[in-house]
């Protein structure tokens, strides 16, 4: 299966997951069931990806720079 | 280290602004409010569905009703008449459920309903339900009951009908777009320069802002359209700002098929330079000045509030400003990165 393909199928309930009624939702917050914390620690994951990410391929490039400046 | 400090900066602004956008309670507020009957003359149950309430732990809720006129010219005394229920009834913290007695005659059939304890201060839920059969004249019934103004602080988001706690969009969703604008900014200054001087790193920067922009503009356009789908019911509706954000977005997506259509650099540079100032004059019209010429649903624009005004509390600022540089920072960081990346393949290229 391509690469595309598994991200889409992964993304699929996001897209068709209908918006809950707020009454529903409300009713035990994610606050009061501490759920919230959870969700913190998985946006942390993301944004610790994305700059571990960043700071691989910043040093990559600064490697390539410095091969450059030698030869 | 000492030249990668914008970089960790980035990064701890980000993870402030999803600890604290995210972690932060919002203020007690009312979600609900239904009446067993709203027929003028009955005595009506009312149950008050509170959120993020205390009502048990208060030591005492005050609850009262008010209806409003809304006839012109009518006194200023003869405005409000106030209603006070009887029986309270508190079953949890966030529910509570009272006796009102709905009079034949009253200012007005609208009914807005006031909380107050000690805990949570004075919440108002607006139009709550319509009073049937009511004969409005201007009378005056009862004034409005004293009560403390204590109220427990911490800190916490503004509560808002509707919105409710997709308030903390707001540090991700408008982020983006003003992140988006600074980053093109300075690829405005990067076209400027590079008409000035000539020098093609000023190109580079001026593409690569386009680049980093428009990923900020789609992320902009993708959690828009998720937050529109929970608030306004749609995922897109045609609205002044939203159309003026995908117009501008398009516009820039021109100015990279305008790059591969010239392969000489210096010509490439000069046109798409000429065209970005232009791009960018054209996304200052299309999402700040036009959508404030007419109606729209998007809140800062025409015949609508603000966020700014009320709504952008002092508590959300606190979060929106820093998130704003973070993500202008990390924009600045991918085009330095993709710049760098340019000049090397540059290099390799004259060294063959």
């Amino acid at each position: 299966m391509s690469k595309l393909k598994i991200v889409s199928i992964a993304l699929l309930p996001l897209f068709i997951s209908q918006p809950v009624m707020a009454n529903d939702a409300l009713t035990e917050t994610m606050f009061q069931s501490g759920k919230i914390y959870n969700a913190i620690i998985v946006a942390m994951i993301v944004l610790l990806g994305i700059f571990f990410y960043l700071v691989r391929l910043d040093r990559k490039v600064s490697a390539l720079e410095k091969e450059i400046k030698n030869s | 280290m000492t030249k990668h400090w914008w970089k960790a900066l980035a990064f701890l602004l980000l993870a402030y602004t999803v600890y604290i956008g995210l972690g932060t309670p919002l203020s007690p507020g009312v979600i609900e409010v239904t009446s067993n009957s709203k027929q003028a003359g009955d005595t009506v149950l009312v149950h008050i569905k509170g959120y993020n309430t205390r009502f048990q732990e208060a030591e005492k809720n005050t609850i009262w009703l008010r209806t409003r006129s809304t006839s012109k010219g009518v006194g200023e005394e003869f405005k409000y008449a106030f209603l006070y229920p009887f029986n309270q009834m508190v079953s949890s913290n966030t529910d509570l459920q009272v006796n009102v007695y709905l009079p034949n005659i009253l200012p007005g059939g609208s009914v807005d309903v006031f909380v107050n304890n000690e805990l949570d201060g004075t919440i108002l839920f607006r139009n709550a339900f319509f009073i049937k059969d009511v004969i409005v004249a201007p009378i005056t019934l009862n004034t409005r009951p004293k009560t403390s103004t204590e109220e427990e602080n911490y800190f916490s988001f503004p509560f808002q009908t509707i919105l409710y706690e997709t308030i903390r969009n707001l540090n991700f969703h408008v982020t983006m777009w003003f992140a988006m604008m600074l980053i093109l900014f300075i690829g405005l200054i990067g076209s400027i320069q590079y008409l000035n001087s000539g020098k093609l790193v000023y190109d580079w920067w001026a593409e690569q802002t386009v680049n980093v922009g428009l990923l900020f503009a789609f992320l902009g356009l993708a959690t828009g359209c998720v937050w529109a789908k929970y608030t306004w019911g749609a995922w897109w509706v045609n609205d002044a700002k939203l159309n003026g954000a995908a117009v501008s977005t398009l516009i820039y997506m021109a100015y990279k098929v305008l790059r591969s259509a010239v392969s000489d650099p210096e010509k490439r540079g000069r046109l798409a330079a000429v065209y970005n100032i232009f791009a960018f004059a054209m996304l200052l019209v299309f999402i700040m000045i036009l959508p404030r010429m007419t109606d729209s649903l998007h809140p800062g624009n025409g015949g609508n509030p603000a966020f700014s005004s009320y709504d952008l509390d002092n508590n959300l600022r606190m979060v929106f400003y820093p998130a704003i540089i973070g993500w202008f920072l990390v924009g600045l960081w991918i085009c330095q990165l993709q710049v760098r990346i340019k000049r090397i393949k540059i290099a390799l290229d004259e060294h063959e």
